[in-house]
């Protein structure tokens, strides 16, 4: 849930991407740190192990917009893939505002992709949350690979709501920026449209 | 890292309780025992007499101090075996001997007033002369120190001492990571760190697969889903025990009659005369027993690409927020790579 600060005139969202080990979550998240320019962004906090496995979160915040005259800032956060670190996907998934699935293309990576599917809206529902209700966008990375599923099929076996989706390639950027800027636009419309109703 | 003063003194406070716990038990056990023994109908004797008359001198005047006493090793004893501390196994040693004393004044009550006797005389009885009732309370007294205190004792109160790593762990060591198995991106795996994927297993030859409850079995035409070309080498994977039937290196033709809707495996059902015709190697008579349909699994690689797009097609109602009419804000998001 955003969180709204009138003495600094600041909004903060939350938004978490979710997927299964090594889909390309962090590697999202470090093309735009590294890339993001003419806006301002602070450091990205990343607790990750040796071998570059998500071990807590990594964190990036940015600022992107302005609504009437409060500066919306979106913390950015990936949590870890690996089935064994539940906990900390389920901590990092409360409060959120926005949810981007990253799915890793390659065939032998769908039951993970589906686990992980799964997993997210389990977790969600610790909360008393429905996926469908929240923000969300799907992000097919790892195009650039052989041996990946069609666009279609992954539709079919993961966007069962028919949510946007984005075809990514995270190491060279492709697919980045619009999976981050579709994703702050539905929350946006999302977080004005709850506040013009109360 | 020095420890704040403030969590030193918390520390300290806590043990302060724990001291406070422990002493209270033990006084509250003394007290209780002390009124319980005044209760006791004196019939115009001191109290010391009383007293006395619950440890009869019967052969030797230091007997049944040392039978006390004795009783006391017991109770210590045994605690000990639980708490494996002296504190608490002192603390089970008294509390062992009230329990034992207050199960003899239980007996000593209900004789008394079965047999319309005096209580002390009864209980001195029981202390004295009567050994089965004494052995009896011993019993219990041992019984309660092992069931319903166990816990209590085997926590030591709360004041064990946590275990403290041994001298030979090294714990830099023991969090490292052997930097020669870190997984590095290349150009071979497209910029991403590579890794090795964990295939799982297909469906095993012991296990037969069963049709879900609510399928309906098509009706045997041609292209209920498809007519798909599998490797038979795909097949042989899935049912290893058919391997001496098939030749691994050609294609089948086989019929995808069924796909489990949202799941990654899609289940077929194999007819084998079908699908094999002249693939088979020769089986010296034994088809008909092995040439049965059965059901397979089957990864979608396999056969995805090779039906029609349109039986993955899903209708789909979009969720709420997708339905928001657009606000002016998100014009700012235009910036690109």
């Amino acid at each position: 849930m955003a969180s709204i600060n009138y003495a600094s005139k600041e909004i903060n969202c939350k938004l978490v991407y979710y997927g299964p080990g090594m889909c390309g979550k962090t590697t999202n998240l470090q093309f735009i740190h590294q890339n993001l320019t003419g806006m301002k962004r602070g450091e990205m906090v990343s607790l990750a192990t040796p071998g570059e496995r998500t071990l807590y979160f990594d964190f990036l915040p940015i600022e992107l917009a302005e609504i009437n005259g409060f500066k919306v800032k979106f913390g950015l956060y990936t949590v870890p893939g690996q089935v064994l670190y539940n906990a900390t996907r389920k901590l990092v998934l409360r409060g959120t505002d926005g949810v981007v699935f990253v799915a890793d293309s390659q065939w032998d990576i769908m039951e993970e992709n589906l686990a992980s599917l799964e997993n997210l809206k389990e977790n969600l529902t610790g909360y008393n949350v429905r996926l469908d209700d929240l923000p969300y966008i799907i992000q097919y990375n790892k195009r650039d690979l052989p041996d990946v599923a069609p666009v279609w099929y992954l539709e079919y076996l993961l966007n069962t709501w028919g949510v946007p989706s984005v075809e990514a390639v995270a190491p060279q950027g492709a697919g980045v920026y619009k999976t981050l800027y579709t994703l702050c636009r539905h929350v946006i419309r999302d977080l004005v449209h709850r506040f013009e109703s109360l | 890292m020095a420890r704040p003063p403030q969590t030193v003194k918390r520390e300290a406070m806590f043990g302060i309780l724990q001291g406070f716990q422990l002493g209270t038990i033990l006084v509250v056990g003394v007290i209780v025992s002390f009124i319980l023994l005044r209760m006791i109908p004196i019939d115009g004797q001191p109290m010391n007499a009383t007293l006395n008359r619950l440890f009869p001198i019967t052969l030797f005047p230091w007997l049944p101090a040392t039978l006390w006493g004795i009783e006391f090793l017991l109770y210590f004893g045994i605690t000990w075996m639980i708490a494996a501390e002296a504190l608490p196994a002192l603390i089970g040693g008294v509390l062992g001997l009230i329990i034992r004393l207050l199960v003899s004044m239980g007996f000593s009550l209900v004789l008394s007033i079965k047999d319309h006797l005096s209580f002390s005389d009864v209980l001195a009885d029981v202390q004295g002369a009567s050994w089965a009732y004494r052995a009896l309370a011993i019993v219990i007294a041992c019984i309660a120190l092992n069931w319903p205190f166990y816990s209590l004792f085997a926590e030591g109160f709360s004041t064990k001492k946590a275990t403290s790593p041994g001298k030979t762990v090294d714990r830099p060591k023991q969090f490292a990571f052997d930097t020669a198995k870190i997984n590095r991106p290349s150009s071979a795996t497209g910029g991403y760190p590579s890794r090795t994927i964990v295939k799982d297993e297909l469906a095993p030859t012991t296990r037969q697969l069963t049709p879900p409850q609510e399928f309906v079995m098509p009706k045997p035409i041609d292209s209920v889903h498809g007519t798909v070309n599998i490797p038979l080498k795909v097949l042989v994977e899935s049912i290893p025990d058919l391997e001496h039937l098939l030749a691994p290196e050609t294609v089948a033709k086989i019929r995808l009659a069924f796909i489990v809707p949202q799941l990654s495996h899609g289940t077929i059902w194999l007819t084998w005369a079908q699908v094999f015709g002249d693939t088979l190697k020769n089986t010296h008579g034994r088809l008909d027993e092995e040439m049965q349909d059965r059901w397979l699994r089957l990864r979608p690689k396999h056969y995805v690409l090779q039906v029609p797009a349109e039986l993955f097609t899903v209708h789909r109602v979009p969720p709420p927020w997708m339905r928001l009419a657009e606000v002016p804000q998100e014009q700012q998001f235009t910036v690109e790579v």
